[in-house]
């Protein structure tokens, strides 16, 4: 309920703009990599980056009429990915259902550990420092484009990029 | 440009994208646009048992989420005879999904949505005609999913949403009678996706993420029919397929690019998988001879593929479609999309 309030009020304060509608079926072929890939280094679950992904363009498919036409969908969909990823509830969920499944190593994740250094410099900060610094330096979004796309303020974002900034400072030298 | 863009950008591109197809996407949406309707429901329920004790008798029809697929989004259906290759078209009605043939081929029963918006159960000639809309029966379910035929073509079971609000195996004439013990399953398990055993003494179906078997009684001369004691066969999976010899149950097994083909012993002994990569919706021919299944590509599409489960032999048939059912003549029923082939 929180997270399609959220969304509403993104709805609303989000300035439509009269660009070109770009089908949605583009939108998810030119968009899914992408949002996987991010997803896979903030969570660190490939499980839960794939179900995030899924769920993030279902809901942008059932609001395509309008997120389709605003200025950056983009933003839209990584919020949505976002909300979807703080939500308690829907965590709770998944970490359920992957308990019914059985727990299962991540060897993907552990592999990427073992050769890159960012990533293992991404591990030790919280899920929120490494969103931050994903949303921002990666995806190129200001800090107070990531705020409302992480759902903190800004100062709070700018504070954790420079917490992740640190650690990635340090993992840089050590390579 | 932050210096640390290039370092973050090698990093996220090491995960290389699973199969994330749009098909997927659809079926999900489909998926919580059901649940929706069912939390609509249930409010609507609420809201009119409200107004009713109020004394008011002015009860407004349920919301619904308004969902405009566009037009690259649209199926079309078709016949395929697998050994020859041949196609015939088939009369879908707008809108209809879940086509599910009669034992003898000359009826269809088929979900639609009703004028509510709500989704109901429709029989009508396999050449189209007919169109008859044979549910909600209130006193069992206000909508329909999910039809399955018994293998005597005597009856019909469904998922059904029932007056409590939960979703239950509900069984029903192919003309839409409803008989006194209509309601099978129990327990509040989001009951879907019932397949008839062949000699029509038990369903599979669908429960909390696992597999169920109903054992079902005849009396009245086989007029009237009732359930014993539900039974968990599989912790986990889903879209039971009942064997034509009654002594398996193909299914799909695992979540997302997970999803496997398996079968089990109808007792739901013996697992084992059959598939090795992202593959669905298992669906025997009469003959038993051949498993029709879809499978998910890595670069988003599905295509249906068929298998000799004997064997284990398999061959692509179409790209771009999805597995619908198969026909008492062994031709299968497909669903194309745009570019399909």
């Amino acid at each position: 309920m929180n997270e399609h309030s959220r969304a509403t009020e993104w709805d609303e304060t989000t300035e439509l703009a009269a660009v070109a509608d770009p089908s949605f079926e583009d939108f998810f072929e030119r968009e899914k990599a992408e949002l996987y890939s991010v997803l896979c280094v903030v969570t660190r679950n490939r499980l839960e980056a794939e179900e995030l992904t899924q769920d993030a363009f279902v809901r942008l498919l059932e609001r395509w009429d309008r997120v389709g036409k605003m200025a950056d969908p983009r933003a839209y969909l990584y919020r949505t990915a976002m909300n979807a990823f703080r939500s308690g509830y829907r965590r709770s969920t998944r970490a359920a259902k992957r308990a019914l499944r059985g727990t299962q190593s991540d060897d993907a994740i552990a592999e990427v550990d073992a050769t890159d250094a960012a990533m293992r410099a991404l591990a030790i900060l919280s899920t929120r420092q490494r969103a931050a610094v994903i949303v921002t330096d990666l995806l190129g979004f200001s800090s107070e484009e990531a705020g409302r796309i992480l759902g903190i303020r800004a100062s709070t974002v700018r504070m954790h990029v420079s917490r992740a900034h640190a650690a990635l400072k340090d993992a840089m030298a050590d390579e | 440009m932050s210096e640390y863009r290039d370092v973050l950008e090698r990093t996220r591109s090491r995960f290389q994208v699973p199969t994330l197809a749009l098909e997927e996407v659809l079926r999900r949406r489909d998926r919580r646009r059901r649940r929706q309707r069912v939390v609509a429901g249930a409010v609507a329920v609420a809201i009119a048992a409200g107004i009713a004790w109020a004394g008011t008798t002015a009860i407004r029809g349920e919301q619904q989420i308004p969902i405009q697929p566009g037009p690259s989004l649209l199926r079309t259906y078709r016949l395929l005879n697998v050994s020859d290759g041949s196609e015939a078209p088939f009369p879908a009605p707008e809108g209809g999904s879940w086509f599910r043939f009669s034992p003898d081929g000359s009826d269809v029963i088929v979900v639609k949505d009703d004028a509510d918006g709500r989704p109901q159960l429709f029989r009508m000639g396999a050449d189209g005609s007919d169109l008859t809309q044979i549910t909600p029966v209130p006193e069992w379910a206000s909508q329909a999913d999910d039809p399955a035929w018994s293998a005597d073509g005597r009856w019909i079971a469904y998922s059904g949403l029932t007056p409590s609000g939960h979703r239950e195996i509900i069984a029903a004439r192919p003309g839409g009678y409803h008989p006194p013990r209509a309601g099978l399953s129990w327990g509040k398990l989001d009951a879907g996706a019932p397949s008839w055993s062949p000699d029509g003494s038990r369903i599979a179906f669908v429960g909390r993420g696992g597999i169920w078997i109903l054992p079902i009684e005849y009396y009245n001369s086989n007029d009237s029919i009732t359930a014993g004691r539900q039974r968990l066969i599989l912790s986990e999976g889903s879209s039971p397929a009942w064997s034509p010899t009654g002594a398996e149950i193909a299914f799909t097994s695992g979540q997302g690019s997970g999803r496997r083909l398996a079968i089990a012993n109808a007792d739901g002994s013996h697992v084992r998988a059959i598939t090795d990569t992202t593959s669905d919706h298992p669906t025997w021919s009469p003959d038993g001879g051949t498993i029709a299944y879809d499978v998910w590509s890595p670069d988003g599409h599905v295509a249906v593929w068929l298998m000799d489960p004997r064997t284990g032999q398999t061959r692509q048939l179409l790209n771009d479609a999805s597995v619908e059912s198969w026909k008492d003549d062994g031709t299968l029923l497909v669903s194309t999309y745009p570019g399909g082939s």
